[in-house]
C-alpha cells in the first residue's frame, strides 16, 4: 500500500510558544523590546517559509514478541515502550511530518551573515512549528478512527530515550518513502530537512490503558526539554 | 559613573546604536582601544552573569555577543595598529560538533559569545570525526576543546575523541568541554571530558578558567 501525503494546516505559533522552544520563560518577566520586536518578525518569516506536510501509512501488526513488534512487509521495530503500549494493536501508522528545507536553508544565510540573532530566533521557531504540527497530525488521526471505534497510542519514534535505535528511521523510510516529500536520512540516520520527526502509533479496538500519557512521560529529559514545554503549552 | 563605563551600560541594555555611537565618540577623543576592549568585557561579563542568574534571555544573550563582535571588529584594526600587544587574543578554543551529529545552532551561539569576549575560536563545523579535532589541536596549540552534541547515540563519539586526544599525547595539554542539550554531569563523566558547560555564559566561563 502507498503513503498518504497530506499538507497540514499551519499551526499558530504564539511569542510565548516560541520563547519557550528558546528555553526561556516569556512570563516570568517581559523581554528587551528589541528581543521581542525581532521574535514576532521572525515568527511571520517562518511562517512564509514553511509548508507543513506528512506523510503516513497504517501496516498490518503480524507479530509481537518480547522484544519488537513484526509488521507487514517484513519490518520490525524493537522499542519497548512501542511493544508495551501498541503491542496489542492491529496496526501501526507510521508518519513523518516535515516543515521543508526553506527554513533551514535561510538559518543558514543568516549564520554566514553573522545574524547569529536571527538564525537562533529562526530555528527555534522552526522547532516550535514542528513540535507543535505533530499534535494536530494525531489528534485529527485520533478523531478519524475513535468515530470508528479505534484507538490509537500516543506516538513514538525510534532516536528517543526510550527507543534509542536510530537505525529503525531506515524502516520508517522503506516504508512511508518520505523521499517524495523532500525527505532523506543522513549517514548517521538523522532526517533532513532537520525540522522533521517521524513517528509510530498503535491502531486498534484493544489498546492498553495509558490515558493521559504521552511519550514524553517515558523520557528522562522531559522537564528540561523546551519542546515538551511547547507541546504542553496549551493541552 | 565614567564616560567609559557607558558604554558597558549600553551594552547591557543592548542599546547597539548607542554602543556603537559611544564608541566612535571616544576614539575621536582619542580614548585607548584597549580601554574600550577592557570596558566592552567588564559589560559582557556583567551579561553572563545576568544571564546565569535568570535575568537575561538566551535571545538577549546572543544580542549582547553580537552587538561586542562588532564592536571588536572596529577595534581590533586599530589595536593592530597600535601595536598594542597587552590585548591579545584570550586564547584558542577549538570547537565543533561531533561525529554523527549536523546540529550547528547552539555551537554557534557559543562561538559568537567567545569572539564577543576575545577568543579565537576555530569552528571545525558539524559531524567532526576525532582525528579532525586532533590534527586542528595539533595545529593550533589550543589549551581548550568544545564538543557539541544535540543527540545521546552520539556520546560514544564523544568518548572516542577524548581516547583520540590520549593516543596523540594532546590530553593533558588540553582541557575538553562538553555541551548540549542532552549532556550533564553524568555524560561527562561517562565519556571522561574535564568540563560540562549548561549553556553557552559557561561555556565561555570556563574557557577564560581555562586560560587564566
Amino acid at each position: 500500500m502507498k503513503a498518504k501525503v497530506l499538507e497540514l494546516t499551519l499551526p499558530k505559533l504564539t511569542l510565548e510558544e516560541i520563547f519557550l522552544a528558546q528555553g526561556s520563560n516569556f512570563t516570568a518577566r517581559p523581554p528587551h523590546p528589541r528581543i521581542l520586536e525581532l521574535n514576532q518578525r521572525i515568527i511571520a518569516e517562518a511562517a512564509a517559509l514553511i509548508q507543513p506536510k506528512v506523510v503516513w501509512l497504517a501496516v498490518d501488526v503480524l507479530k509481537v514478541d518480547g522484544q519488537a513488534i513484526y509488521v507487514s512487509g517484513g519490518e520490525k521495530f524493537t522499542s519497548k515502550l512501542l511493544t508495551q503500549a501498541a503491542g496489542t494493536a492491529d496496526k501501526l501508522i507510521v508518519a513523518a511530518i516535515t516543515l521543508g528545507p526553506e527554513l533551514e536553508t535561510q538559518v543558514a544565510a543568516y549564520q554566514a551573515a553573522g545574524r547569529m540573532s536571527d538564525a537562533f530566533a529562526l530555528d527555534s521557531a522552526g522547532s516550535a512549528y514542528i513540535a507543535l504540527s505533530s499534535p494536530r497530525f494525531c489528534d485529527s488521526l485520533k478523531k478519524t478512527y475513535n468515530s470508528d471505534g479505534l484507538m490509537t497510542t500516543f506516538p513514538m519514534g525510534p532516536g528517543h530515550s526510550y527507543w534509542p535505535d536510530l537505525r529503525e528511521q531506515r524502516v520508517i523510510f522503506k516504508l512511508l518513502q518520505p523521499e517524495a516529500i523532500g525527505m532523506q536520512l543522513s549517514e548517521s540516520n538523522l532526517i533532513m530537512p532537520r525540522k522533521s520527526v517521524s513517528m509510530v502509533i498503535g491502531l486498534g479496538r484493544n489498546l492498553p490503558e495509558l490515558r493521559g500519557k504521552t511519550h514524553c512521560d517515558f523520557c528522562p529529559q522531559h522537564q528540561k526539554c523546551a519542546m515538551h514545554k511547547v507541546t504542553h503549552l496549551n493541552r | 559613573m565614567s564616560e567609559l563605563s557607558a558604554i558597558s551600560d549600553a551594552l547591557v541594555e543592548l542599546e547597539e546604536d548607542k554602543v556603537k555611537e559611544l564608541v566612535q565618540q571616544e576614539l575621536a577623543k582619542g580614548t585607548d582601544p584597549l580601554s574600550i576592549v577592557l570596558e566592552c568585557n567588564a559589560g559582557m561579563a556583567r551579561i553572563g552573569k545576568l544571564f546565569e542568574d535568570n535575568e537575561y534571555f538566551l535571545s538577549e544573550l546572543i544580542m549582547s555577543g553580537e552587538i561586542m563582535k562588532d564592536v571588536m571588529a572596529l577595534l581590533e584594526p586599530l589595536l593592530v595598529k597600535n601595536d598594542d600587544t597587552s590585548a591579545p587574543s584570550q586564547g584558542t578554543v577549538v570547537i565543533g560538533t561531533v561525529k554523527d551529529d549536523l546540529h550547528d545552532i547552539g555551537k554557534n551561539i557559543v562561538i559568537t559569545m567567545l569572539k564577543g569576549t576575545g577568543f579565537n575560536v576555530v569552528d571545525l563545523g558539524v559531524d567532526v570525526a576525532a582525528e579532525t579535532f586532533v590534527q586542528s589541536l595539533q595545529e593550533t596549540g589550543a589549551k581548550a576543546l568544545g564538543l557539541s552534541t544535540l543527540l545521546n547515540f552520539t556520546f560514544p563519539q564523544i568518548k572516542l575523541i577524548i581516547q583520540a586526544l590520549e593516543k596523540s599525547g594532546l590530553r593533558e595539554q588540553v582541557k575538553v568541554i562538553i555541551g548540549g542539550a542532552p549532556c550533564n554531569e553524568d555524560v561527562r563523566d561517562f565519556v571522561g571530558a574535564d568540563y560540562y558547560a549548561k549553556d553557552a555564559a559557561a561555556g565561555v566561563r570556563l574557557c577564560k578558567e581555562i586560560y587564566a
